[in-house]
C-alpha cells in the first residue's frame, strides 16, 4: 500500500479562534473529574488571586488539537505533541491557536489570548 | 515529599467508546474517527481513537500516593509520546513514575511519567510536570 503524506506546507500555518465559555470549562471538569474550585467558582477563583475562573491546562491543551484535526485519519496521525503552559487561560478568554511548520513532519504551535499574550507553546510531530 | 524513581502499582485501564466520544465532544474535536466506530475502522484502526491528550485521564484510575496529601499543584507542562494511537476496548496496563524533581526557589518541579504498556510492550508514554508552592 502506497502511503502518501499530506504535505504540511499546503495545510499550515493555520490559526484557529476559540471562545472558551463557561459550559465548556463545566463539561471537562466532570469529563475529567477534576473539580478543582479555581476551575468552578469566580469566588474561589478571586480568593487564590486570579481574576476570573481558569481554564483547566489539559482543556487547553486538549482543545488546540482542533488545529489538526482535519488532518487525522489513515495517512496522518499525532506521533507526539509537547506543550509548555506558559500562563493561564481564563474562562471568556479569547484563544487564538496557530500552527507553523518546522520540518516535513513538525509543526509549531503557539496559543495567545485577547490581548496577545502567549499562553501556551508547543510542538507536534506526525507520523 | 515527592522523590525521583517513586512508582505506582500497574493498573488496567480500558477505555470505552462512550468515554472517548464524551472526551472528544468535551473538546469539541469533530473528526468520525473518535466518534464512529466505522470510521475508524475505514480509516484503518481496530476501534475508536483516543484523542491525543485522552491519556491524561488515566491518572483518575491510578492510586498516587506521594500526591494524595499535597496542597494543589499546577500543572507547567505536558508530553504526549506514541509509538501506536490507542484504541477503545483494548486493556491497557498503566503506571505512573517520578522521573525528575528539582527545586527553583520556593518552587518545586516534578516531572512524572505515565507509561502505557499493552503485552509487555510500551505503546504510549505521557510525561506531565506539576509545581508545588513550598510553604
Amino acid at each position: 500500500m502506497t502511503i502518501i503524506h499530506m504535505n504540511l506546507q499546503a495545510f499550515f500555518p493555520k490559526t484557529i479562534m476559540i471562545p472558551i465559555t463557561d459550559k465548556m470549562v463545566e463539561n471537562y471538569a466532570k469529563v475529567s473529574q477534576d473539580l478543582n474550585p479555581i476551575h468552578m467558582s469566580i469566588d474561589a477563583a478571586q480568593q487564590a488571586g486570579f481574576p476570573q475562573k481558569v481554564v483547566h491546562g489539559m482543556l487547553t491543551m486538549a482543545i488546540s488539537t482542533r488545529l489538526v484535526s482535519p488532518l487525522l485519519g489513515r495517512t496522518q496521525m499525532i506521533q507526539s505533541y509537547q506543550m509548555k503552559l506558559i500562563a493561564p487561560v481564563y474562562v471568556n478568554d479569547q484563544l487564538t491557536v496557530t500552527g507553523s511548520v518546522l520540518s516535513s513532519n513538525e509543526i509549531k504551535i503557539l496559543g495567545e489570548n485577547q490581548n496577545g499574550k502567549i499562553v501556551i507553546k508547543g510542538n507536534m510531530r506526525f507520523r | 515529599m515527592i522523590q525521583e524513581g517513586f512508582v505506582t502499582e500497574a493498573v488496567a485501564i480500558k477505555v470505552t467508546r462512550d468515554d472517548i466520544r464524551l472526551y472528544s465532544e468535551a473538546i469539541g474535536e469533530e473528526n468520525p474517527i473518535f466518534h464512529n466506530p466505522e470510521a475508524a475502522r475505514n480509516a484503518g484502526y481496530d476501534d475508536l481513537v483516543l484523542p491525543v491528550t485522552y491519556p491524561t485521564l488515566f491518572w483518575q484510575r491510578i492510586d498516587i500516593p506521594w500526591l494524595s496529601n499535597q496542597s494543589p499543584v499546577v500543572q507547567t507542562e505536558q508530553e504526549f509520546y506514541y509509538e501506536e494511537p490507542l484504541v477503545a476496548n483494548q486493556v491497557y496496563h498503566c503506571q505512573i513514575a517520578v522521573l525528575k524533581v528539582r527545586q527553583k526557589g520556593n518552587k518545586l518541579f516534578s516531572k512524572h511519567e505515565l507509561r502505557i504498556n499493552q503485552d509487555n510492550k510500551s505503546v504510549a508514554t505521557s510525561n506531565t510536570t506539576l509545581m508545588l508552592e513550598l510553604g
